[in-house]
C-alpha cells in the first residue's frame, strides 16, 4: 500500500523525470537556435553558480572569486588545446586539476579571514586574475584574447560542434552538478559543512574540523567553476579577459541571491534569470544595462530571500492541496469499506 | 488581513509566473521577424521595390565604444544617403536597406549572443560594424562554424589576428590590419623632429603590441635612437610615471600607441610637465575626443598616423571635404577613421549586391570578393590600393589604403592631413604575417 508520503516522494520524482524530458527534447521544442544558445549559457553559469552556492549558500562565506575560477577553467582548457592540442576531455580534467590546485592556494589563506575580510580577499585575487590574464599578453594574448578550433568529439553520434551536441554535454555536466550537490549535502560531509555555517564553535565543538570543511567547501566551489569554465571556452571557441573581470563577479553574485542560495533550484533559477533577462531587454537599447539593474533591485527587494522561496512555498501548498485531497478520498473510501 | 494579503500575494505571483512563461514560450517559439536578409519586391505605382536587411554588431558601449560609436553613425549615414538616393537597384527592383543593430558592449560573450540573435531571430545575412577587435574577433569564430549563413564586412576591427581565422573566407575588412610595414610613417616621424623617441604603448593588446615593435624595429634604420618603451593598459589614467622616466632618459619625442583616450590623456600628461616636444600617436579619434582630454594648445606639435583619410585635402576631387560636410551635418562632430571604414562597408556592400545582380547572399558574396576597387562609388573615403587585376580584397578578403600622416590644426581645432605614406607597402607584410600565423595556429 502507497502511503502518503510515499506517494509524494513519487509524485516529485515523476515531476522530476518530465522535466528531464523536456531538457532532453529541448532542442526539438526550441526551433531557434538562438534560444538555445541562450539556454547553454543558462546552464554553464548554472554548473559555475553551484559551485558558488556551495561556498555561499551551505558554507556562509560570501566568496567575490566564483568569476575568477570560471576564467581559469577557460584558460587552463583553452591554452591546452591551442598549445598541445589536447582534446575537450583533457581539458575539462585538466581545468578541474586547476580548480583544486588553485582553490587550496587561496583557500589557505583566505578562508582564515570571516566575514567582509573573507569578501574582499577573494576579490583581490579576482583582480589579480584579471591582471596576469590581461597583462601576460605572450601566453594569454592579452587583452584580446586568443581563439581555439571548434572540438572535434562527438557525443551519442551528435558533433559537439554543433549547438545541439553542445547543448546535450552541458546538460549532462548540469545533471551531474545538481546530483552531486544533492549527494554532498545529504552526506554526512554535507551535514558538517552545513552546521559550520550555522555555528563554527559549536560545530568545532562536537568534532567537526571546520577549516578543512571550509576548505573543502572551497574546493568544491573551484572545481565547479573551473568546469563551467571550460565549457564556455569550447562553446564560444574564443577567450578574452574581459568577461573575467570583477564587475563580473557582481553578477555571479547577483545570480545566486536572486535565485536563492543554499538551495539546490536557486542556481538554476538564478542562471536563467541573469543570462535571459538581458536578452528580453535589449529593445530597451542603451538603457538596457539600466533596466537590468532596476529589475534586479526590484526582485532582491521583493524577494530577499530568492525567487526559489516563493516558488518552494507554493509548490509546498500544492503538494498539501493534492496529497490532503488524496488522503481525505483515501480515508472515505476505508470508512466506506 | 495578513491571510487576504498573503493570498493577493500568492495571486500576484501566479499571474507573474504565467505572464512570464507565455513571453518565454512565445519567445522561444517564435521565429523573429522571418523576413530574412532580403525582403520581397512589390508593385508600387509600376516601380517595384523592396528591402534588404542587414545586421548591425557594434561596440556601443563598452572600452571599444570610442571606434564603435562612430563606426555605427559612419554606418548610418552611408545608409540614409544610400536610401535617400532609391537604394540599392537589381534588374527593375530598388531595395532599401534597413538596418537591425545591437550593441556588443566591446564584450566577447555579448558579441556571440548578438551575432546569434542576428542569424537565428532577425534572419540577416550579411552583419557590418565591428568597431572593436575582441567583439569581433569573438563573433569570428561563430561566423567561421555558420559559413553558409553569414558574412561579415568588418571596419575597424583591425588586429591582425582576424584573418588569420578567416580560414572559410567569409568575413571581409575595409580597414587595414594593424599589420603594415611602418617605414614610411617612421621616415615621416624623423622628418617632424623624432631622434630620440620614447614609445608608450598599450602592450597588451595584440593589434598595437604589434604595431608598436613594427615602428620600433625601423627606427634604427631611419635613423631614430629609442630611449625606451613604457606600457599601459586600457582605461588607465595616471601617465606621469611613464612620461617622467622617458623624457629623464632624453627623448626629444614620444611615439604613443593605443586607445584615443588613454593617448590623449599621455599628450595632456607630457605638456603638464613642460614639455613641448613632437609627439606622434598612433591611434585615430575625432578633433573633439581629443579636445575632450587635452586643450588646444596641448595639442600643438602632435601627430597621428593611421589608415584615415576623412581629413580636408586628402585627395584633390574634394571627396573627403564632402564626407566631412555631410559627417558633421548629421552627427554634429567630426569624423574619425572608424566611421570612415564602416561608411565605406556601406558602399563595398551596395557595389556587391549590384555587381552580382542578386539578393541571394552567397551570390553577393562571391560577387564582393571579385570587387574591383573602380565598381566602387566614388564617395568611398578610403583611398583603397587596387591590388592585382584592380582588385579590392586580397586573397585573405583584406583591402588595403595606405597610411595617412596628420597634424594637428590650431586653426581648424582638428587633424589635417600631412602626408600619404605607406603606398603598396601593405599587403606583403599582411600576407606573411597571416601565413605564419596559420602555420603556428595548425589552421
Amino acid at each position: 500500500m502507497i502511503t502518503g508520503n510515499n506517494a509524494k516522494k513519487h509524485f516529485v520524482n515523476v515531476i522530476l523525470i518530465v522535466i528531464l524530458v523536456v531538457f532532453i527534447f529541448l532542442p526539438k521544442i526550441v526551433t531557434v537556435s538562438y534560444y538555445l544558445h541562450l539556454i547553454v549559457m543558462s546552464l554553464i553559469w548554472f554548473i559555475l553558480i553551484s559551485g558558488l552556492n556551495v561556498i555561499q549558500g551551505y558554507t556562509g562565506y560570501v566568496s567575490m572569486c566564483q568569476i575568477a575560477f570560471y576564467g581559469i577553467g577557460a584558460y587552463t582548457s583553452g591554452l591546452l588545446m591551442k598549445n598541445l592540442h589536447w582534446g575537450l576531455g583533457q581539458g575539462i580534467l585538466a581545468a578541474v586539476g586547476m580548480g583544486l590546485i588553485v582553490g587550496t592556494i587561496i583557500g589557505f589563506p583566505s578562508l582564515r579571514t570571516k566575514g567582509h575580510y573573507f569578501s574582499i580577499v577573494t576579490l583581490a585575487f579576482t583582480m589579480l586574475m584579471f591582471t596576469i590574464l590581461r597583462g601576460w599578453s605572450g601566453l594569454t594574448g592579452g587583452i584580446v584574447g586568443f581563439a581555439v578550433r571548434p572540438v572535434s568529439e562527438s557525443l551519442f553520434g551528435i558533433p559537439l560542434n554543433t549547438r545541439q551536441g553542445y547543448y546535450y554535454l552541458v546538460l549532462i555536466f548540469a545533471v551531474l552538478t545538481i546530483l552531486f550537490v544533492k549527494r554532498m549535502t545529504g552526506s554526512r560531509t554535507g551535514r558538517a559543512i552545513i552546521a559550520v555555517r550555522e555555528n563554527e564553535n559549536l560545530a568545532s565543538s562536537i568534532g567537526v574540523n571546520v577549516f578543512a570543511m571550509k576548505l573543502l567547501a572551497f574546493d568544491i566551489s573551484a572545481v565547479l567553476g573551473c568546469i563551467a569554465g571550460a565549457l564556455y571556452m569550447h562553446y564560444v571557441n574564443f577567450v578574452s579577459p574581459a568577461g573575467f573581470a570583477a564587475e563580473y563577479a557582481m553578477n555571479t553574485l547577483l545570480a545566486g541571491m536572486v535565485g536563492g542560495v543554499g538551495t539546490l533550484v536557486g542556481p538554476a533559477i538564478g542562471s536563467f534569470i541573469v543570462i535571459f533577462l538581458p536578452e528580453m531587454l535589449r529593445a530597451a537599447a542603451l538603457y538596457r544595462q539600466l533596466a537590468f539593474g532596476i529589475v534586479l533591485i526590484i526582485i532582491v527587494f521583493a524577494l530577499p530571500h530568492g525567487v526559489v522561496r516563493p516558488l518552494t512555498k507554493l509548490w509546498t501548498w500544492a503538494l498539501a492541496k493534492i496529497f490532503r485531497k488524496n488522503n481525505v478520498e483515501e480515508a472515505t473510501l476505508a470508512s466506506n469499506k | 488581513m495578513k491571510k487576504g494579503s498573503m493570498r493577493i500575494g500568492k495571486v500576484l505571483l501566479s499571474v507573474l509566473l504565467i505572464a512570464v512563461l507565455t513571453s518565454m514560450t512565445a519567445a522561444c517559439g517564435g521565429s523573429g521577424s522571418g523576413s530574412g536578409s532580403d525582403g520581397g519586391a512589390d508593385a508600387d505605382g509600376g516601380a517595384k521595390t523592396g528591402t534588404i536587411v542587414w545586421g548591425v554588431d557594434d561596440s556601443l558601449t563598452g572600452t571599444g565604444a570610442g571606434s564603435g560609436l562612430p563606426s555605427y553613425q559612419g554606418t548610418v549615414l552611408a545608409v540614409e544617403q544610400v536610401n535617400a538616393e532609391g537604394g540599392i537597384q537589381i534588374g527593375d527592383t530598388s531595395y532599401t536597406i534597413q538596418l537591425k543593430e545591437y550593441d556588443n558592449k566591446s564584450d566577447a560573450s555579448e558579441a556571440v549572443s548578438t551575432l546569434t540573435k542576428l542569424l537565428d531571430v532577425d534572419k540577416v545575412h550579411f552583419v557590418i560594424g565591428w568597431g572593436s577587435s575582441t567583439a569581433t574577433l569573438a563573433a569570428a569564430q561563430i561566423a567561421m562554424t555558420r559559413q553558409d549563413d553569414v558574412t561579415m564586412v568588418v571596419g575597424n576591427g583591425r588586429t591582425p589576428m582576424l584573418m588569420v581565422y578567416n580560414t572559410q573566407g567569409n568575413i571581409f575588412r575595409s580597414g587595414t590590419g594593424n599589420v603594415y610595414d611602418p617605414i614610411g610613417i617612421v621616415q615621416y616621424m624623423k622628418e617632424v623632429g623624432c631622434n630620440k623617441t620614447g614609445v608608450i604603448a598599450m602592450m597588451n593588446d595584440t593589434a598595437y603590441s604589434v604595431s608598436a615593435k613594427q615602428y620600433m624595429e625601423k627606427f634604427e634604420e631611419c635613423g631614430i635612437e629609442s630611449v625606451g618603451l613604457e606600457n599601459f593598459e586600457a582605461n588607465d589614467t595616471d601617465f606621469n610615471t611613464q612620461v617622467t622616466k622617458l623624457l629623464h632618459a632624453g627623448a626629444d619625442s614620444i611615439l604613443t600607441v593605443g586607445n584615443i583616450i588613454e593617448s590623449a590623456t599621455i599628450v595632456r600628461t607630457i605638456r603638464e610637465q613642460g614639455s613641448d616636444i613632437p609627439i606622434v600617436n598612433f591611434s585615430a579619434g575625432t578633433g573633439s575626443q581629443w579636445l575632450g582630454v587635452c586643450t588646444n594648445e596641448q595639442m600643438n606639435n602632435c601627430y597621428t598616423t593611421r589608415p584615415w583619410a576623412s581629413a580636408i585635402g586628402a585627395t584633390d576631387d574634394g571627396t573627403q571635404e564632402a564626407y566631412t560636410e555631410a559627417y558633421i551635418a548629421r552627427w554634429n562632430d567630426s569624423p574619425a577613421q572608424a566611421d570612415c571604414q564602416a561608411y565605406d562597408d556601406v558602399w563595398i556592400m551596395k557595389a556587391a549586391y549590384e555587381k552580382a545582380q542578386s539578393t541571394d547572399p552567397l551570390e553577393v558574396r562571391a560577387a564582393m570578393k571579385e570587387l574591383k576597387v573602380s565598381d566602387l562609388d566614388p564617395r568611398c573615403v578610403d583611398a583603397f590600393e587596387a591590388l592585382d587585376g584592380d582588385k579590392l580584397f586580397d586573397e585573405f578578403n583584406q583591402a588595403y589604403a595606405p597610411y595617412q600622416c596628420m597634424r594637428w590644426s590650431m586653426e581648424e581645432k582638428t587633424w589635417t592631413l600631412a602626408a600619404v605614406v605607406g603606398r603598396n607597402l601593405g599587403p606583403a607584410a599582411h600576407r606573411e604575417y597571416v601565413l605564419e600565423q596559420r602555420e603556428k595556429e595548425g589552421l
